[in-house]
This record gives structure tokens, sequence and C-alpha cells, in this order.
């Protein structure tokens, strides 16, 4: 799961030199939210839709159309851009990629690979991880778990129980919290299951049997013959 | 804000900001970021309201020389001139500030001050915003030592291209034939001296000028002298035109004394090239007064607090901007120590064969020095 595999390929780059108006034009014809800034293969910054609307809002606010007119024929991107932006590996992963964006509370992360812009990630490319994770449009059911030590054999045991109950395990993903950074102590995980069933409330109700506490259960609905149970 | 660090790894005890914002400066840091600065970061934190800003420390004008590389040819300009050789110092000094202004910036260097012109831009909510640009000298308060060129200043400077061009501007002034000149003349190694750049936000001023805590021309300490025209506050400075006169008295802020005088001209913007220009004030404003009497008080009582906080007589610029609310708009844009009258002995206020009484009453007129 490198970067370069999610990455937006061979990004629209643009130089510090154009002016901003021209600059959100580009950034809305094509639906971007940010465009980094390459002079002479070098990386210089990053300008992002919503700098160019904070600055506009800044001039309209203004109501002077000499600032109005200065704003639309003369800041040029160089002006506005962030600049030294921060940028990953094509060859990280996408864990460190979520980390560093995260930590710095970004949504654009130019791609480097031997010091030029090879990519862009961007909340496209996100939201494309996070819906090939889940399988968005496979429509499973699910049934989550309330926080449980994740310790050696409890995973099996889960799988055991659903596929007992009937249903097409699809996947089990514990979620810890970003600050239980240590694995080998065993912090506590909601469990989140996704599977292939008619029945959802059999699954819970065999999980409950077993001991486990369910707090959320989602039922699915399916294309096949049976949609009769529709439960959200 | 953070202060940003010179990158190398192996300076790491040692490491001396590249660029500092005014509020990291105190009055200690002239070393750093040259007498200018450094009040303008002491008058911060006594609460005065400064346009902000920030300033290319003396580490980054090393850098900026040190990446240039042109040290050497700047050596070699200076070799051999003899302070009295004007033509040749004249010269020199074109190729070195040629030179200077011509080089491009290291990249390091450019996005460090590109990085804080765009924060600076977005906390004085502005699309690039206008700025003063300044050289800041660290030997200014050296007596005699007005050599720099601390007397470049460069107004409603806007955009990144033009911030960078003077700011080298600004550091190649350290060349002028009669900084040169000065420094031959009193055995100043060329490559010892140092300047700071500010780079400050500018006042939108409608009306700026001087004032004093005391009376420039008596030392009278218990009024505080204002000094106003229309426009940026250089052609009070400059003294290009006769500005309108306030006396306030400091106890009562009340104005003692009034002189409006006829304005020719003032600096002001002009917002189509968005650049600083001469104008003429307009006929029907030349001799009406610059200020209304609100403002003229809360200038004395802003005067005061900062004569309060230096503990001496001061000699303050300040602007008045056109585009803050009413009450909150006056800035403090420069505080400096009040020279002449300060560094005189007080004279004798009584005779010696007066009685005691006499005495009393007239050191009690004069003020009386605590310490």
């Amino acid at each position: 799961m490198l970067v370069r595999n999610w990455m937006q390929r061979n990004p629209i780059v643009i130089g510090s030199d154009t002016l901003v108006h021209e600059a959100k034009q580009i950034i809305t014809d094509n639906n971007l939210h940010g465009l980094p800034v390459v002079d002479d293969g070098r990386l210089r910054g990053l300008i992002t839709r919503a700098i160019c609307l904070r600055a506009a809002h800044y001039v309209l606010r203004t109501q002077d159309a000499d600032e109005l007119n200065y704003f639309s024929t003369r800041v040029k991107v160089k002006d506005l851009m962030v600049r030294d932006p921060v940028t990953i590996q094509a060859s990280d992963t996408m864990e460190h990629c979520l980390e560093v964006g995260i930590e710095h509370g970004i949504g654009q992360l130019p791609v480097m690979e031997n010091g030029r812009v090879v990519g862009i990630i961007s909340a496209n490319e996100m939201f494309a991880l996070a819906a090939h994770f889940l399988s968005a449009w496979e429509k499973r059911s699910g049934v989550t778990l309330a926080p449980l030590e994740v310790k050696p054999g409890l995973i099996g045991q889960i799988a055991d129980i659903v596929e007992a109950a009937g249903a097409e395990l699809q996947a089990i993903y514990p979620i810890g919290k970003p600050t239980d950074v240590n694995p080998r102590t065993h912090p506590l995980k909601r469990v989140v299951i996704r599977f292939h069933s008619d029945d959802t409330p059999r699954v819970a109700a065999a999980l409950e049997q077993a001991g486990f506490a369910v707090i959320e259960s989602v039922q699915a609905a399916r294309p096949p013959e049976t949609t009769d149970t529709i439960q959200h | 804000m953070n202060t940003v660090l010179a990158a190398k790894p192996d300076e790491a005890a040692t490491k001396i900001p590249l660029l500092s914002w005014f509020e990291e400066c105190t009055k200690d840091s002239i070393p750093l970021v040259g007498g200018k600065c450094a009040s303008l970061g002491e008058l911060i934190s006594s609460g005065a309201r400064v346009p902000p800003g920030f300033a290319l420390t003396t580490a980054g004008f090393a850098e900026f020389m040190r990446a240039a590389g042109i040290q050497a040819e700047i050596a070699g300009l200076l070799h051999g001139l003899d302070h009295d050789d004007l033509d040749r110092l004249e010269k020199s000094s074109a190729a070195i500030r040629e030179m200077i202004e011509s080089r491009p910036m290291s990249i390091e260097l450019e996005d460090l001050i590109g990085e804080a012109y765009r924060k600076l831009s977005v906390r004085c909510c502005q699309a690039s915003v206008p700025v003063a640009i300044r050289s800041s000298a660290t030997a200014e308060d050296l007596p005699g030592a007005s050599f720099a060129g601390q007397q470049d200043t460069y107004l409603w400077i806007r955009g990144f291209d033009d911030v960078i061009h003077h700011v080298r501007r600004c550091i190649s002034s350290l060349y002028t034939a009669r900084a040169i000149a000065y420094r031959l003349k009193m055995g100043f190694p060329h490559d010892q001296v140092a300047i700071s750049v500010g780079v400050q936000k500018m006042a939108n001023a409608y009306a700026a000028g001087v004032m004093f805590t005391l009376h420039p021309a008596t030392g009278d300490r218990s009024v505080i002298v204002i000094d106003a025209n229309f426009g940026f506050g250089e052609s009070v400075v400059s003294g290009e035109v006769t500005p309108d006169h306030f006396v306030v008295n400091k106890v009562t802020l009340d104005i003692l004394e009034r002189t409006i005088s006829t304005k020719l001209m003032c600096y002001t913007v002009d917002p189509r090239i968005q650049k600083s220009v001469a104008t003429e004030v307009p006929f029907e404003r030349q001799s009406i007064q610059c200020l209304i009497d609100d403002e003229i008080t809360e200038l004395a009582w802003m005067a005061k607090k900062i004569e309060k906080h230096y503990g001496r007589p001061m000699d303050i610029e300040w602007a008045i901007d056109k585009a803050l609310p009413a009450g909150g708009n006056i800035y403090i844009l420069q505080a400096r120590p009040e020279t002449i009258w300060s560094n005189r002995q007080p004279a004798a206020t009584a005779t010696a064969t007066a009685s005691a009484m006499d005495y009393i009453v007239s050191s009690l007129l004069a003020g009386k020095r605590l310490t």
C-alpha cells in the first residue's frame, strides 16, 4: 500500500509568476483542491483553493475598486502560496501519508520522487482510499463490538461466530485511539465487522451470546431476491 | 509565532534566528535586529499598538552575503580606498550596490522571507499586505556612528517580488559612499559591519507625525508636543511641510496651544499604482486641523504611557490609520529616547542667595531627578 499506487499521477502544476486569478481558474476548472507550484522543476510551494478564496474574501470585504483591480491584475501565486510545503515520498506507505496529514492538519500533499513532483494526494485520493477499504459500493452489512483487548485468537474467534451465524465474513477492523501507539499493551479497540448476510440480527445475537457487547448493527440493502428487511 | 532557525544541524547549540518577529525582540536584541526593530519589540511588550512585522536579523544578513558569494569581490573593490577620494568611493559604492541588488537570493532565505510575509498578510487580513521596509542598524546608538544607512525607508511596498527587491536595497545601503567613507575614517573593518532589515505592516495613514514627551524648544517636561500632517509621517520627519503643532498638558491632557499651518503637500498612496507618492493637499483641507481633538488627547495619553515605560523623555512617531475604527486607529511606529534635552545638565533653578522656600518652589517647577 504505497503512496505511488494511490496518488493522482502527473498533477497539474503552475509557476510562481502565475496570477492568482489564473490559478484559481485552473483549480476551479479541474475541480482540484490545490496546485503544487513548481519553478524550473523545483517544488517552491503549494497554492490551495482555500488560500485563493480567503485572499479574495479579504479583497472583496474592502469594497474598494482599486484593491480589487490590484488583486486581479497584480497579485501572483508567489504572494499567497505556502512555501516549503509538507510533502511525502512516492515510496512512503499510505499509513505514513495519513499520519502526516493528521499531524499537520492538511489535506493536500505533493508526492515527491528524486526531488520532483510526481503526484499529489488530496481529499479525493483519501476518499478513494477509504471507499476501497470499506468496499463502499459492495453494500456490506455490519456489526460493531464495544472496545475489547484484541489479543491473539480473538479475531479468529469472532470470525468463527460470524460465519457460524450464516454470514459471509468480509472484514474485521479493530479501531483504536490515535493515542494508543504501542500495540504490545493491547489497548482497548472497538471491533468493526463487515459481512454479507440477510439476517444481521442473527449475527448480532450470536455475538452477544458469546459474551461480546454489540454497539452498532447495520443491515445493508442487497440487490438479490430477499429485499424485504431493510434496517439502518 | 515561531522563530525560524538556521537549519544547520551542527549549530544546534548556538542557533541564531535568521528571521525574528517584532514581538520576539526586546531592547536587548540590538545586536541581532538593530536599534529600530529592537525598539519596536520593546514597544510591543510595553503594550503600545504597533503594526506587526518581522526583521531579517544580522544572522540573516550574514547568510545573504555568504550565499551571494560576493564578499571577496566586495573586499577587492574596497581595497585601497581612501575616505577623501570621493570619485573612487562613489564608483566602488555603485558597483557594490549594483552587485548586491542584482544577485538572486538563495532559495532558503527567499522562502523564509516569503513565508513570513505571507503570514503577515494573513495576520493583517490582506492579500499581499503593503509594508514599510527599513534598514535597522546595529550601531545606531553609538555616538556619532550614524553611518549604516539607517535612513533607508521604503514605503508602501506590496507583493513578494518588491519586498525581496527592497530588502536587498536596504542591505546594499550598508555600502553607500558615505557609509564606506565613515568606516574608513573611523577604522571599522568592512567585513564586521552588519545590518538588519525590518518589514512592517504599513499604516494606511490618514494623518501622521511625531510627538515629544517634552517641549523640544524649552525642555519643559510637563507638556507633550505633537506635530502632524496629512498622509504618511515622512513629510513631517523630513521637514518638507510646516506641520500642525499642538501642545498638550501631560497631566490633564488639555490642549494648551494649537497652531494650524497651511499644509501644502503630503505623502500618501496612489491606489491605482499602489505606490507612495508626494501629492498636493486639496485646497479645502490645507488650512484645517488634520487631527480631531479626541485623537490629540489619545496620542498624548499614549505618549505618557510610553514615557512611563521607558522612564525618560521620548521622541515618538505615530500614524492614524484610515482602515481602523475610531478609538483604536492610532499606531505607534517608532519611539526613541529624546537626546537633546536629556543629555543636558539641568541648569540651576535658584540663585544661591534665595531663601529655602524659593529653592523648594523652583525645584518643584523644574522637576527633580529621582535617580
